[in-house]
Formats: structure tokens, sequence, C-alpha cells
């Protein structure tokens, strides 16, 4: 026995350093993929708002508060969450419908439009779709008005709640107009068995974003006739001027976005909302960065908003407002219309020609906030897991491969060679990447994704093609002759 | 040696036990939690029937309409509440039954055709896939489907054995199909999938397709074809309908000559469902071993050549439609898995390390247990991967996720019924089924669904197609007909597809004028009163 293990051991050292570099190599990134990423969430500031629900089992539950306001606010950020899809009315007016358990868990969107003097209600309408989970809803309403005072509404013990709608007193009253009396409804229940949504990825810095663009104007001008309409802007700065970069968007219909005549996606937006698109991995390291907008958008109720951001420095960014973007009317048919040529002029109102362009934005209290990684001793753990979970994977494989082979060096250095160079490969390639400032989530996921599947169809193949050479063919045949089907 | 063998065979059938009774655990646990779905409620209407007359049967307004397909489904459904009660738990007990069967032969075929190895990897995973675990609890044919569909391959394979077919063989292949086949039609593609593997695995013996005995099976199938073809054309009087049902195209047709081919279709929606990831990777990468070993052909090929028809021959998709043979496509990766299993220790043990053996012992184990788990989507949520709540895909069969709850709005309902109310229901049977009233109305202002016209009545009404209610297809209909009531009930479930049926103005109008008394899952009850 111990001379088995001696040569076991004599026979891993032929390929240990490989082995050993090729499965560091991958437990970082997949300690940064699967565990780090989950710890990097972004949480929004609720401001101390908690989740209410009711003690009522229910599939749908009924939210409302009414709340005064002296005067209508100069801004109203509105953030709600809800347990699983919801529908949001301010004052009767439906602002939000989230239909699937889907993309991102709250809805987050200036509502100052909304609101006015006096008496204002918020009625919101949470389903549940799984029997897990009792409808629950989070929400945070801060107002400002034009003299800086702030004002909270938060989800707290204050609002009232209904599994259906009760008759109102009013009979021409919805449980979600200002007329309708809740009179009946009963008071929430807070819990804290939720916990507060969190944002993933690359959303956060979108997010995080939405604040310091909140004043940004609509810019579609207002002579243009009805139709769609390609807006461009030429940043004329490689990629690695920036830190990041993010596209903001105000748009109440559908547009698409494109670099380079490079679609990059599809959206559709709200007019109460703004969205923060990151561009920064699709710019591009030459000078030559051309963004288009092909937009077609509802300009009757708010127009088009857009702004490109790129950050160059602690809280510096670098701004490229409507003035410096192009628009080219389009016909129905998607042609630039014969009678509209481009022109930024089209673009900008009067008296907002000349934008400032260096800006240095600071968070607001409405914020979004970066939740701290935390590197705890847990993290380290886990990147011993993931070490040993490559490493023991790659030692049996290398094992079954060395088996057959009968201790021939030249074989196990082969395969010693193959997965230094792998490391090799992996490290050059993060290099670059790193230097380019690809985005780190996507790039982890992509190497751990790749490498799982190429690593279980190379192990399967591998495995097998040893094992046909040196135990299929002592084997008697599988297949039993008398019979058709064994 | 005789101990060892005694010990090895307590722990092989206390293994077998205890995947038996995960199984049975799996499918009991909150059998009853999910209300019934509209086809369950469907074939509880017809169970209704059989009670009463001894034959499944409806009345659609004054039409008697027997049932024309899924013929056989009722009688076990039926059975089962006459043993207890009628309700949800023994309206459902025949599938979980049907699944546990499935399970057991599942064990049975790996055990006597290949290994005791591919019998637990195979049985386990059945027994946890969530997938299979929905059906089970769902009283709709596939469960019943499934399981018989199950003995008729395994006497398809039996027959392709036999030089000389026996008499026995060939009327209980005859047997088997035909019940599978009047429990749900669509298994008629065994028959050309059936004869394109005897075309390949006796293709060197063709004169072996021209047995007498065979000739009695030919005869056999062919009547039960014949019979169950000319009893559904006969019953399916020419009323007069407007809409389109399946019962339209029943009958296989060349797909791709259609615009709603969907060659992809049960690939994509099977092969990308959350909880086949990691199993349909082992399918995929198993093809090394059905080209190198005969014995998995018969199954593995079988299962592609069943989706190949169901993609090209059947112009409704569904994914659904593929679970009648989901027991092939989970016999294969057992196999395969067990295979692969005893290919790498087979390759440890010649090190003559124990070491190493052990290591490739554990890895193995971790690999299964992996392949297992991911099947169950509360163990591995797939779908949490990468922080991503939703893939896109289909998750309606996850455990917890609600569906449409007509059993709550219908007993509200009953409790607050009064004589003389007039109710509408966007789901007939549910609604009778759960409150015992029968519904007055149906309001499809959009032909969506088949509506019948009763020659009998003397009234200017369209029927629905479940219970022949009155079609309310307008809103300015809905709107007469609540002027001629004092109280107006509406069920209006599922809320969610009420959009595809009727118009907004008239939900718009609905929501307007009509109080919500009770809401629950995708499902709503409305008051109207004068």
């Amino acid at each position: 026995m111990n001379n088995r293990i001696r040569v076991l051991i004599g026979l891993w050292q032929h390929w240990l350093p490989g082995v050993l570099c090729f499965s560091i190599f991958l437990s970082v990134f997949t300690t940064l993929a699967f565990d780090l990423q989950s710890e990097r969430d972004t949480t929004l500031s609720w401001d101390g708002a908690d989740w209410v629900t009711s003690s009522d089992k229910s599939a749908v539950l009924y939210f409302r508060r009414k709340f005064q306001i002296s005067s209508v606010p100069k801004k109203a950020i509105l953030k709600v969450a809800g347990t699983d899809n919801f529908e949001l009315y301010i004052n009767g007016i439906l602002v939000e419908e989230k239909l699937e358990m889907s993309g991102t868990p709250f809805w987050l969107g200036s509502i100052q439009d909304g609101l006015n003097p006096g008496e204002n209600v918020i009625a919101i309408r949470v389903l549940a779709r799984t029997t897990q989970t009792r409808p629950s809803l989070l929400l945070s309403l801060m107002l400002e008005d034009a003299q800086g005072l702030q004002q909270k509404i938060l989800s707290d013990g204050q609002w009232k709640v209904s599994r259906v709608p009760e008759f109102s007193t009013h009979e021409n009253a919805d449980w979600h107009q200002l007329m309708f009396s809740d009179t009946y409804w009963d008071q929430v229940i807070t819990t804290r068995l939720l916990a507060l949504p969190a944002l993933h990825d690359n959303v956060s810095a979108e997010n995080f974003l939405e604040t310091k663009v909140a004043g940004i104007q609509s810019v579609w001008h207002e002579d243009l006739a009805s139709g769609s309409a390609l807006f461009t802007v030429d940043i004329a700065q490689p990629r690695t001027k920036f830190e990041n970069a993010w596209l903001a968007v105000r748009c109440d219909g559908a547009f698409q976005l494109s670099l380079n005549e490079r679609n990059l996606g599809s959206f559709t937006g709200d007019a109460n909302q703004m969205k923060i698109i990151n561009v920064f991995q699709q710019l591009t390291s030459t000078s030559r960065n051309q963004l288009g907008v092909y937009a077609d958008c509802n300009k009757e109720r708010s127009g088009v908003a857009l702004m490109f951001i790129g950050q160059v420095g602690d809280g510096e960014f670098l701004a490229w407002p409507g003035s410096d973007w192009w628009v080219t009317p389009l016909s129905e048919n998607g042609e630039p219309r014969p009678d509209a040529s481009s022109h930024p002029l089209q673009v900008v109102k009067e008296g907002d020609a000349s934008p400032q362009r260096q800006i240095t934005l600071k968070q607001d209290f409405y914020s979004i906030e970066d939740e701290e990684i935390s590197y705890r001793v847990t993290l380290g753990v886990r990147g011993l897991k993931w070490f040993l979970f490559w490493f023991g994977g790659f030692s049996v494989f290398m094992m079954a491969l060395s088996i057959p082979k009968n201790c021939k060096e030249n074989s196990l250095l082969a395969h010693n060679l193959v997965f230094l160079l792998a490391t090799l490969a992996g490290v050059a390639l993060s290099l670059l990447a790193l230097d380019a400032r690809i985005l780190a989530a996507d790039i982890f996921n992509f190497f751990v994704l790749s490498g799982v599947v190429v690593g279980c169809v190379l192990m399967q193949l591998a495995i097998f093609l040893e094992f046909r050479r040196s135990v299929v063919s002592s084997r008697a045949p599988v297949v039993a002759s008398e019979r058709v089907l064994p | 040696m005789k101990a060892s063998l005694r010990y090895s065979g307590t722990v092989l059938w206390s293994v077998v036990i205890c995947v038996l009774l995960l199984a049975i655990f799996l499918r009991f646990d909150g059998l009853a939690d999910r209300p019934l779905t509209i086809d369950e409620a469907t074939i509880a209407s017809f169970v209704e029937g059989v009670w009463e007359r001894g034959y499944p049967f409806i009345f659609v307004s004054t039409i008697e309409v027997p049932l024309a397909t899924y013929e056989l489904v009722p009688y076990f459904l039926t059975f089962s509440t006459v043993l207890g009660e009628f309700n949800d738990f023994y309206l459902r007990l025949p599938a979980v039954l049907f699944s546990l069967g499935t399970l057991v032969i599942i064990f049975w075929i790996c055990y006597r055709q290949f290994n005791v190895l591919a019998g637990v990897i195979a049985s386990l995973i059945y027994a946890v896939s969530t997938w299979a675990i929905y059906w089970a609890q769902n009283c709709f044919h596939p469960s019943q489907t499934q399981f018989f569909t199950l003995l008729t391959i395994m006497m398809v394979r039996r027959l392709l054995n036999e030089d000389q077919v026996k008499l026995s063989t060939a009327i209980l292949l005859a047997l088997t199909f035909s019940v599978t086949y009047i429990s749900w039609e669509g298994s008629g593609f065994l028959l050309p999938v059936s004869a394109l593997m005897v075309l390949i695995f006796r293709r060197q013996q063709l004169s072996w397709l021209f047995q007498r005995n065979l000739w009695v099976m030919y005869l056999l199938v062919l009547l039960t074809l014949v019979l169950q073809g000319v009893r559904r054309i006969f019953l399916q009087e020419p009323h007069l309908m407007v809409g389109s049902g399946k019962g339209d195209v029943s009958l296989p047709q060349l797909g791709f000559l259609k615009d709603g081919w969907d060659p992809m279709f049960y690939l994509i929606n099977f092969f990308g469902m959350e909880i086949h990831y990691i199993v349909g990777a082992i399918y995929v990468l198993g093809v090394f071993y059905f080209v190198k070993r005969q014995s998995l052909q018969f199954y593995y090929l079988y299962f592609l050549m069943m989706i190949f028809c169901l993609s090209n021959f059947l112009l409704f998709y569904n994914a659904h439609y593929l679970f009648f043979i989901y027991p092939l496509f989970v016999i294969s990766v057992g196999v395969i898995m067990s295979w692969f299993v005893q290919d790498v220790i087979a390759i440890a043990r010649k090190s003559g390390s124990a070491v190493v053996v052990a290591l490739s012992a554990v890895s193995l184990a971790g690999l299964i247990c992996l392949t297992v788990a991911s099947l169950n989507t509360n163990v591995l949520k797939f779908y949490e991967t990468g922080n991503k709540v939703y893939l896109g895909q289909r998750y309606d069969y996850r455990d917890g996720i609600a569906g449409v709850d007509y059993r709550t709005i219908s007993e509200v309902f009953r409790r607050n019924y009064r004589k003389g109310d007039a109710v509408i229901s966007g789901a007939p049977m549910p609604t009778k089924i759960y409150s015992g009233i029968m519904p007055d109305y149906f309001l499809q202002t959009i032909t969506d669904r088949k509506v019948v016209y009763d020659p009998n009545l003397n009234e200017p009404f369209y029927r629905d197609k479940f219970l022949g209610t009155a079609v309310l297809r307008s809103g300015d209909e809905l709107r007469d007909m609540l002027s001629h009531h004092q109280r107006v009930w509406m069920l209006a479930a599922p809320w969610e597809a009420m959009v595809s049926v009727v118009d907004q103005p008239t939900i718009d109008f609905v929501t307007r004028n009509m109080k919500v008394v009770a809401e629950s899952y995708d499902a709503r009850l409305y008051l109207w009163e004068r």
C-alpha cells in the first residue's frame, strides 16, 4: 500500500504544478463570479421604510395611504417594491404596472407631476404569484419643495390594507381614487421577514447614477412633426479616457441603442422613468465612438431626454447633453425624411445652446447606496471551497488519464504543460481584459461558464478515449449476440 | 460469499424502497393544495357523468356530449372517487399511483436490461423531478398516458427480441397500445416510431414483420384506431359552431407545410427547462454510448424520434405533450450515468490504489447528487444562478406557483349566492364543481374559444363549449343582461387570460361598474347589484 501511494505521489508530481496553477486561477474567477458578486449587491436606501402586509393570508392585497402636501414638490422620488407583481396608482392614475416575475424587483421614478397641493393618495395592489409568499409592500416617497424642505412618506404602520376593495361610501370612487373611503380597511402589519430588494450585476452603477441626471431636460424640438427619429452623438474619446460611461434616456415609448452602427439593444421606457444604460464595455479604444438612439417616443407627453455621461474621476463626470446630439427625423418606413435634415439645433430648445460640459455631481438624499463589499472570512472559505472543487476534479481527471498510460512520464508532462499554458493564457487574457477595463461581472461569468462547459466536454472525451484504448478492448463484447437488443 | 450477496441485496432493496418512499412523499405532499386546473375540472365533470350513467358525458346546454377523447381517463378517477370522496385529493390519487407505477417500471427496465445502478439513478431522477411531481399531482391524462406508454414501449422491446413472436406478446402489445391510445390520441405517434424501430433493429430480417402472430396484432391495433376514429366522428355532431378547437386538428398533419411549424419547440422547451440543464447535457454527451452500445440505442432513439414526430406532425405545441415519453429520457440518462460511473471506477481500479478509487467514487457521487438535485426546483434553484430571478422559460410547474385559484372565489360565491342571482363564469366547469351552482353566462366578446349553437333552444345565444352556458358576445349583450337582473356575479378566472377573450372596453366596463368581492391567484369574484 505504501508503495502504491508512493507511486501515486510520484505520478502526481508530474502534473501537480499545472493542475495547481490552473485550479488556483479558476478558483479565483469562480469565487469572484459566484460569491463575491453576490456580496456586491447594491441595496436601495429605503430611508427606514419597512415591509408591510396584512395579518390575513391572501393572494392579493390592496394598500392605501393618504398624505398632505402644501405645494407641488420640486422633486418627488418614489421607490416601490412588492411581492410579486403590483399596480401603482397616484391619485387614481395608474403610474406603473409590474406584471412579470422578472427584472428589477422595484420601480423607481419621479412622480411630482402627479401630485397636487392638499390631500393625495398612493394606492397599490400587490399580487403574490406563489403560495409561499404573502403580498407585501415596501415604499419610500421622498418629497422636496422649492424651499428645500423635505418630507418622507414611508411604508409603515400608518397604511391601510384590504383583501378586497370594500364598497366605498362614495359610490363613484374606485379603491385607488382619493375620494374612496378606506375607513373599514385594516391597519397593516410590518414584517422584517423579507430582505430589502437588491440590484445585481451591472445594474448597481446604472441606478447609482439615477439621481445624478434627475435634472435632465427633454430635447425633442417642439416643432418636429410626429414620427420617429434617429439621434446621434460623436464621443471623440477612447474608452481608456473613462472609468465608466452611461447613457441616460427618458423616452415614453420604444428606443434602440447603437454604437458605431452596431445594435446594442432595444428598450422601452415611460415618461416618468429615466433609463440609465451602461455603455462602457461597448465603447471602443479608438476615438471613434458614435452613439445612436433610434427613438419612437411619444413626444406629445414628455419628449425625449438624452445625455451621455462619462466618469473621468472620483465624482468627476463629462456630460454630452442634448445640444451635442444630432437628430434625423425619420419617415414611417424608417428612412430619413426628405423635408428635414440632420441638425443639432432641432434638438435643443432656445436658450439651451451652451451646455455646461464639466459637471460635478453629488449624491442626493434619495440616492441608491452601494453596499460595501465585505471581505469576510467566509469569502476566503468560499475561495478555498472552489479551489478544492477544481483541484479535486482535475486530480481525479488526471489520475483517470494517467493510470491507463501506465505512468508514462511524457504523457503526464504533456498534460502538465497543457494546464500551465491554459493558466498562462487565462492570466494573459485577464490582464488584457483588466487593462481594457471591461466590466468584471461579465468576464467572470464568461470564464466560469465556458470553463465548466469546455472542461466537462474535454474530461468526458479524454476519459472515454483513454478508456476505449485500454479497457474496452480487453473486455467481453457488451452486446449479446443472440438478441437483437440485449 | 452468500452472506456478502445477501448483504448487497439487502442494501439494494433498501435503497430502492427509500427512493420509492421519497417519491411517495413528494407526490402526496400537498396533493390537494393546488386547485383543479381547467383541464382537470373538465375531466372531473366527465367523472360526474360516469357516476350518473356509467359512461363519461356532459351536457353542453341541452346537447349530451359523450367524451370522445381521453376516453379511459375518467374511469380510473371514478373508481378512486367511489372508494373515497369526490374531491381534489381522490381525483388526483390515480395520477399519483400511475406516477409511482411508472417509477417502478423505470427501475425494473433499467435493472433487468442494464444494471442496478442505472435503475437507482433513473428512478431517483424520476422521483425528484419537479416536472414529474407536477403531473403526478394533476388528474388530467399525462400521468396515465405516460404509464401505459412505458408499458407499450416495454412490450415493443420485448417483441423485437422474439425471433418467433408469441401470440401472447403480440396481443399484450396491442392491448397496451390500445389502452394508451384511448388515454390520449397523441400517443398514436408510438405506432410510426415503433415501426421505425422495427425497421432499424430488424433491418437484416424484414421477413420477420410478416409473421402470423404479428398480423393478429396489426389487426387489433387497426381495430382500435378505426373504432376510436369512427366513434369520435359520430359523436362530433355537426353542431353550428364558431371558432376552432384542438379536436379539429387531432389527426397528424404535415406541420412543416404550415405557418405555425416550429421544429425547435420541443427541443427548446424540454432541454431549456431549468430542471433539465444538467440531465440534458448528460443526455447529449451520452451520444458516445449511443454510438458504442446498442442496448441504449432503443430508448435513446425512441425519444428523439418521438420529438421529431411531435414537432413535425402535430400542429399544436405544448411542452406537456412530451411528458408521456419522459421515462425514455430518464432511462437513457440513468443508463448513461451508470455506465460512466462504472467506466471511471474501472479505470481507477486499474491503478490498484484505494486512494484513487476513493477519490473517483467521491467525485462521481458528487456528480450524481448534483444531477439529482438539479431536477428539483426546491433544491437547486437554477433560475437564481447569475442572480436572475426568471430566465424566460416556462416555470408554472414549479412547486409553490399558485396557478389559477378557482376554488377560493367559488367558495366565497357559494356562501353569498342568493336564489335568483345571475352568474357569469369564465370557467364554467370549475365554478360548477367547486360551488355546486350552474353558471348562466359565459363572457367572450372575442371569439377565441369554440362556441356552439343549440338548436333545441329558442334563444339567440351561442353556448360555451364547456357546459353550454349562454355566451355574451359583446359589451352591449352584457349590459342588456345586467339590466334584467337584480344581482349578477362574475367569476373572472383566469383573470389575466380574459384579455384574450374579452375586449378592453368591456373589461373596463366590468372593472368600473362591478365590485370585487373576493380575489385570489389570477381570479376575481365580481358582484353587480342594481
